[in-house]
């Protein structure tokens, strides 16, 4: 499980996260003007909140979108980015939310073809240079991976997550038993 | 020819019924029980419980031997992935997608859905044709070539008045191709004045109808009734 989680986490999060100082207690990167991203996050659940949460610690431009007004309570009152009300297929809610000069693009919202449509819409029109998208279906994470789109897929990722668990604990439960590594 | 319905509202249900009527063997996919259920009993056997999105209804329902996909969900997340799933997965040659968001054509275009229906732009283009006031009316789009067949009526002030077509400052891709004055019509020929109240018909590049509004209607009154 630790070496799956740290694949991805490798593969994911920002590579500059590590130059991050601590500074009176808030979070400010070394060199802020050289490692600020605009980021936009479209979709507020749990994984939109939480992730822009991270983001904004860590010092980014952060603009979340959802069409519902309620979604933002997830997000606590230290968040510092804006929010954005309206429908992320939408070209002209997108360049609102300055579009044009994002760095990433991350669809999370709960419908897979929401994410695709707003994914290749950043892609493809806005030309954003990372373009993430959430796809709970493995079968279409397979057909727009293949499209070029940098999917993440939560059901095949927890899905061998538990698959690793499972083997793991065999492991350590065969290990410790009567017949001991090596 | 065999074709796939995704969508089962209004649109769904009379396109269903009118290519049923034509001889298709036609096949409707809609999401809801409820639905599903009114529909069968006039459409029969024609009508499936599924999600035309899910890669595997498509495959069950042998999508790669349809000729026409339609997507016509009141979502176009929907209908783009419809349409890109049968195009990419099951190597449909002809697909056709409804819009609901006029400017969403433009982006499906760009995505490889080429073919699209705009209900809500053509009610718009209707009460522009139906409704008259100087403005540019669009009657025809050829979005291969990225040109547009358009109408203008000349208004009592235009500076185009009295000039003959090619007096006139076009732009570089626009033609006039007909004037029409009352019962009558023209070709346009060095002969030809426009006059006011005149209908014109142009072809224009689609990025080109500013210019077009600016020759006809003049600078400073573009919008004016």
């Amino acid at each position: 499980m630790q070496q799956f989680s740290q694949q991805w986490g490798k593969h994911y999060f920002p590579a500059h996260s590590a130059n991050i100082i601590k500074k009176g207690g808030i979070q400010v990167p070394k060199n802020l003007k050289e490692e600020t991203m605009k980021i936009i996050i479209l979709g507020c659940g749990r994984v939109g909140a939480t992730l822009a949460q991270m983001m904004d610690q860590a010092g980014h431009k952060v603009t979340v979108i959802d069409y519902s007004n309620d979604s933002f309570h997830r997000l606590d009152q230290h968040f510092t980015g804006k929010t954005l009300i309206g429908d992320g297929i939408d070209e002209d809610v997108l360049k609102r939310a300055e579009i044009e000069q994002a760095d990433v693009f991350v669809a999370v919202t709960n419908g897979d073809n929401r994410n695709i449509m707003s994914s290749q819409i950043a892609k493809h029109i806005f030309q954003v240079r990372k373009v993430l998208c959430r796809i709970y279906d493995p079968t279409r994470t397979e057909i727009y991976q293949r499209l070029g789109l940098d999917v993440i897929c939560p059901t095949l990722v927890g899905a061998q997550m538990f698959k690793e668990a499972i083997e793991e604990g065999l492991v350590q439960r065969v290990s410790g038993g009567l017949t001991p590594p090596r | 020819m065999y074709i796939i319905v995704g969508g089962g509202g209004q649109i769904g249900y009379y396109v269903t019924k009118g290519l049923v009527a034509q001889g298709h063997e036609v096949l409707l996919l809609d999401k809801n029980a409820q639905r599903v259920q009114t529909l069968s009993d006039e459409l029969g056997l024609n009508v499936l419980r599924g999600d035309a999105c899910e890669a595997r209804t498509l495959e069950e329902n042998g999508c790669s031997r349809a000729n026409v996909v339609i997507a016509v969900t009141g979502d176009d997340e929907d209908n783009l992935v419809i349409c890109q799933l049968a195009k990419e997965r099951f190597l449909v040659k002809k697909t056709i997608a409804r819009v609901n968001n006029p400017k969403n054509e433009r982006i499906f275009a760009k995505l490889g859905i080429t073919t699209t229906v705009s209900p809500t732009k053509n009610i718009l283009r209707l009460i522009e044709t139906e409704v008259p006031h100087h403005s540019v009316v669009p009657l025809m789009n050829l979005k291969q070539v990225g040109l547009e067949f358009v109408e203008v009526s000349v208004p009592r002030k235009s500076p185009a008045i009295g000039k003959s077509p090619t007096q006139i400052s076009l732009p570089e891709h626009s033609t006039i191709v007909l004037i029409m004055r009352g019962t009558n019509y023209f070709m346009p020929g060095n002969q030809t004045t426009i006059q006011a109240e005149d209908q014109i018909f142009a072809l224009v590049k689609d990025t080109d109808e500013p210019a077009l509004r600016k020759a006809i209607f003049g600078a400073e009154n573009e919008q004016t009734q």
